[in-house]
Parts: structure tokens; C-alpha cells; sequence
């Protein structure tokens, strides 16, 4: 049965703390994918059988660490799971700028492909400029400047999906953010600003700080809401937290062979009253939500 | 203490002088003239008075002001026809399309035609999405004045946290951007705000673009903040704004007052946008 807000949590704990307190509930970010997953499928067996549509993604990734091209190969499994074709286009990392953008040319012209997924790019390649180059029909990334302007005013076109996984993950703690307070610590172009206004969406009231800010705790400890995306391990203490708080943490943080949050799990989680952890929180929604706005790419095509 | 005042005048005055320098440069160098059509539909006398005092503030500063005066009744396709050849015109460098239009027409489908290189208003969703990404693009009237505002009272941002109440496309969200640029943390409140004037009290600077009047009260304010009004409602036969002055003057270091304040840098942030177009569109030649 699908999850619905309002229903008993997904997983608590279940661990009692001085024999009366619960610490908070954890978001299960793969729960939570496995039921997008199940809904996506649905979507694609349909979009097959009426209009004989397969959705198709093609991922550009250079071979170089930064490129991640292991998230891409999850990505190629995940979508063949459900139903989706999956072209994974590997470059040499000295791929120059004109190069990406002759395989984007042919990608945009391609009609089987519904949406181009650029990996994470070495420093001498531009991606905000890369990125203009895919037609804004298949930019299921939503950073071209057209879907990106029409978000700012409010038109949900294409929706960058880290900033959409957040929200699902908040939505399924069954929480009204009407009146709340939410706080976004980090500024990027993909989560926090992106998330910002989302939230503002759902009506809460919405800061956004950041390295600048001179004491973060001033913010962080009034929001009912915190999503932290600061890229910076453990920066958000348990004392930083107000209680009963709903915390995100996007940060992913490879500290020696260990992944970490940039919120301090241990500390906050007996102060918040939901919680993802890392891993296992953002992570796989992220990748759900990617697929979800390459369903709707190909649904419009 | 009370407050120093954030004249839009003075600030204008500033950027004006800026601009005819340029474009004097720019005609020198070039012999060209900068040209902003503006269309109006319709015959709003708000929008006409606007109009009015574009051409006149335009002509002052060396820039050519084409007016069209369009019918009430025009037909969606006329006016996309229009737009399409001052797109195409070598001497227009900015196109305006004065707000609102007739419910018949199509508001998005209209903006959207407009060429971005000439969208001086800093309206079309491709203008928009730059100034998201952070690359250079026009910056949407309103929320580059109070920019310039801020800048003009020579108080630092970096650092300093800034409520701004409104959460509109044109101001609230893209001025939410810009002072995040700079550096400050920023709270943007709405008609859904639970407990605004506590809200207030943390900032250093606050935005009002609320558009209720008299809304933001002298102890919503924290001692020595900068104070911005943005709202005009017409009360009566008088010009209002979403700030209490009397009230906020005595708390805050500096404060805009309304009418006099944002209102008047407006226009001169049109024509500064009419510039940068004008500037880009001579390099290429």
C-alpha cells in the first residue's frame, strides 16, 4: 500500500530515550523511492501502450572522478527497472566545450531521446553555458535559462530535481509548511535557491543563509523546517536545532571511506522530529525525481 | 535619532548622469542614438501618465523614445506583429510593454516574444533564468532600484540579514537573489507570515513590497536598520506606502519615503537597462 501523509510513519526509531522521549523519525529516502519507482512504472507502461512512447535519457559524463560516472550506472539500472531506456555517452575528460555541445546537437535533434542529463563537468568546461545548448524541452536538469526563468515566475516547467526530491521528502512527513518557518542553509543554483522558492510554494516563510552568514545558529534554531546543503560535514549541531524541527540533509560529504551529512546525525536527531539520514535520505529520491521529469519530457514530446 | 532619507531623486540623479555620459561616449564613438519603444494598450491614465514621463526622462538623457499607443480592442496577432518588428529593428534596443494589458490578451505568449536581448524590462522567463544562474543579464526595474538604494546609504550588506516582505516575481523573488549575491542572509515573509513583526525585529534591512498601507509599524523595526518602501497605494487622493514613516523614522538609520523614494528610480533603471542593450548591441558592430 502506498504511503500517504498522516498515516502512521513510515519507520521510527523505535528507540526510547530516558524512557519516555522518542527520538525523531527517520525519512527513508529508498522507501520513498521505491514507491515513486512504482508509480513511474505505472506511468511508463502507460505512456508505452497509448502512444507507444519509451521514455529515453541520455547521460553525458566525462571519465573523471568529478563526473560520477558510478551515479550515472545507477542511474542506467534504475531506469531499465522501470521500463526506461538509458544511453550512457562516456568522453575523455579533456573533452573540449564545442565537443559537448556537437554530441547536445545531436541529442536535441535525436527523436527517441526525451532528456539530457549532463554529469557534473571538469572546471574548464562551462556548464552553465553547456546547458544552454539543450533544447529546453529535453532539459530535465531544468538549468537552461528558459525553464529555470519561468520557475522564478512561478511556471513549474521543468523543475531542477534535487530541489524536488527535497520537497517529497518533507511531504511525506505529512507536515502543513503553511505559517511554518523554513530555513535553507546554502545557496546553489541547484538546491538551495531552487528549494527556497518551492517552499515559499507550500507557504512558509523561507530564509536562506549561507558561509556568509555571521552566526547560523540565529536562523537555524527558529525553523520548523531545516534543509542544510552547505557541503560542509556535521556543520549543524543537535544544539543548533529547535525541537520537534523537520531536518533535510543534502550534504554528502566522503570523509575517508565514510559518507557523512553536513547535519551531525547523532546530535540533532534526538532535538528534530524527522530526519534523513546519510545515506539513504536525499540520495535516492533525487535520482526518482530525475526519472519523473524525464517522464514528463517524453509525455510532452 | 531620526533617520536619514533615501531620496529616489538623488539616487536617480546619480545613475542619470551615469547614463547621458555614456551615451554620449557611445554616440562619439559610434554615431548611433539608443532607442526604447514603449507599447501601451489601451488608455489607463495611470499607465499613460507613466508614459509620459518615460519619454520625457528618456529624451533628457539622449535616449530615442519611440511611443506606441495602441488601441483597447488590438488583436493578440497585431501586437505579437509588432513586437516582432521592433525585434527586428536595428535602431530600437529596448522593447516595454506597459502593465496590464486587456484580459484578452495573452500576457506570457506576449512577454515571451519579446527578444531577450532587447527585454529591458527584465521580463522574459530567459532574462529570468539568468539572473537565477547569476550570468549577466537585465535586471527587473523595481528590484535593481532598491538595490541601488541600498547601495547609496554606503552601509555594508555582506553579512547583514534582510526581510522583504512580498514575494512577487518582479520584486520579491528576483531582489531575494540579488542581496543574496551580496552576501546577506535573506527571510522572505508573505501574506502567510505567522508573526511578522518578530520577524522584522532580526532585520538589518527591510523590504516592504507588500502593497498594504501603513503596514510595517515603528516597533517592527530593529534600532538603526535600513528601511525600504516599495508599496504605493492610493489612499484617498494621496500616494501611500506599506510603511508607517513617522513611526519607522525615528527607529531605523535610514529609511526611503513614499512618494519620492523607489517610485522615481524606476524609470531610470529602464533606461539603464536601455543603455547595457544598447552597449552590447554596439560591441557586435
Amino acid at each position: 500500500m502506498a504511503y500517504s501523509p498522516g498515516m502512521l510513519p513510515l519507520k521510527t526509531s523505535g528507540v526510547l530515550k530516558g524512557g519516555t522521549e522518542l527520538a525523531a523519525n527517520i525519512i527513508r529516502g529508498e522507501t520513498i523511492a521505491q514507491e515513486l519507482h512504482d508509480n513511474l512504472k505505472h506511468e511508463v507502461a502507460k505512456l508505452k501502450e497509448d502512444r507507444g512512447i519509451t521514455p529515453c535519457m541520455a547521460i553525458i559524463v566525462l571519465k573523471s572522478p568529478v563526473s560520477r560516472i558510478h551515479v550515472a550506472r545507477l542511474k542506467e539500472r534504475t531506469s531499465q527497472q522501470l521500463g526506461i531506456k538509458c544511453q550512457i555517452f562516456t568522453l575523455p575528460e579533456t573533452t573540449t566545450e564545442e565537443e559537448i555541445n556537437y554530441l547536445t546537437e545531436r541529442l536535441n535533434t535525436a527523436k527517441e531521446v526525451h532528456g539530457i542529463n549532463i554529469h557534473p563537468l571538469t572546471p574548464h568546461l562551462n556548464h552553465t553555458l553547456i546547458s544552454q545548448m539543450v533544447d529546453p524541452r529535453k532539459d530535465v536538469e531544468g538549468l537552461n535559462f528558459l525553464n529555470m526563468g519561468a520557475f522564478l515566475s512561478g511556471d513549474f516547467r521543468m523543475v531542477p530535481f534535487v530541489a524536488r526530491g527535497i520537497m517529497k521528502l518533507i511531504e511525506h512527513t505529512g507536515e502543513d509548511l503553511e505559517g511554518k518557518r523554513a530555513v535553507v542553509v546554502g545557496r546553489s543554483q541547484l538546491v538551495g535557491e531552487p528549494v527556497s522558492f518551492l517552499l515559499l510554494e507550500q507557504n512558509a516563510t523561507v530564509s536562506v543563509c549561507h558561509s556568509m552568514t555571521p552566526d547560523l545558529s540565529t536562523f537555524t534554531k527558529k525553523a520548523d523546517v531545516l534543509v542544510v546543503s552547505a557541503g560542509q560535514p556535521r556543520i549543524i549541531k543537535g544544539n543548533m536545532v529547535k525541537e520537534g524541527a523537520i531536518v533535510i540533509d543534502v550534504g554528502v560529504n566522503q570523509v575517508g571511506t565514510r559518507l557523512i551529512g553536513d547535519v551531525d546525525y547523532d546530535t540533532v536527531k534526538d532535538k528534530a522530529s524527522w530526519i534523513t539520514p546519510v545515506p539513504g535520505g536525499v540520495g535516492p529520491v533525487t535520482i526518482a525525481m530525475l526519472l519523473d521529469n524525464l517522464v514528463k519530457a517524453a509525455k510532452y514530446s | 535619532m531620526t533617520a536619514r532619507l533615501i531620496k529616489g531623486d538623488e539616487v536617480a540623479e546619480e545613475v542619470r548622469a551615469e547614463i547621458s555620459s555614456e551615451l554620449k561616449d557611445l554616440y562619439d564613438g559610434t554615431g548611433y542614438v539608443a532607442g526604447l519603444a514603449v507599447i501601451v494598450v489601451g488608455e489607463n491614465p495611470t499607465s499613460l501618465a507613466y508614459i509620459s514621463n518615460c519619454e520625457k526622462q528618456g529624451e533628457k538623457m539622449g535616449i530615442s523614445i519611440q511611443v506606441h499607443r495602441l488601441d483597447q480592442n488590438i488583436s493578440q496577432e497585431e501586437l505579437l506583429e509588432i513586437i516582432e518588428e521592433l525585434n527586428d529593428d536595428f535602431f530600437i534596443h529596448g522593447i516595454m510593454i506597459q502593465m496590464p494589458l486587456p484580459e484578452h490578451l495573452d500576457h506570457k505568449v506576449i512577454v515571451e516574444t519579446i527578444d531577450p536581448d532587447k527585454d529591458v524590462e527584465g521580463v522574459h522567463p530567459i532574462t529570468m533564468g539568468k539572473l537565477f544562474s547569476d550570468e549577466k543579464s537585465f535586471i527587473p526595474c523595481t528590484a535593481h532600484s532598491i538595490m541601488k538604494m541600498i547601495e547609496h546609504t554606503r552601509q555594508p550588506v555582506y553579512g547583514k540579514s534582510a526581510v522583504i516582505i512580498g514575494r512577487s516575481n518582479i520584486v520579491g523573488k528576483p531582489l531575494s537573489l540579488l542581496l543574496l549575491r551580496r552576501n546577506a542572509s535573506i527571510t522572505i515573509c508573505h501574506t502567510g507570515t505567522v508573526n511578522l513583526p518578530d520577524i522584522c525585529r532580526e532585520a538589518d534591512i527591510v523590504v516592504a513590497a507588500a502593497g498594504t498601507p501603513y503596514m510595517v509599524e515603528g516597533n517592527w523595526i530593529k534600532q538603526d536598520a535600513i528601511v525600504l518602501d516599495v508599496g504605493v497605494t492610493q489612499v484617498e487622493d494621496k500616494m501611500v506606502g506599506d510603511v508607517n514613516f513617522q513611526e519607522c523614522r525615528e527607529v531605523a538609520s535610514w529609511i526611503s519615503p513614499v512618494p519620492g523614494g523607489v517610485g522615481p528610480l524606476t524609470i531610470t533603471m529602464l533606461m539603464w537597462n536601455t543603455l547595457e542593450a544598447f552597449r552590447k548591441k554596439m560591441d557586435r558592430i
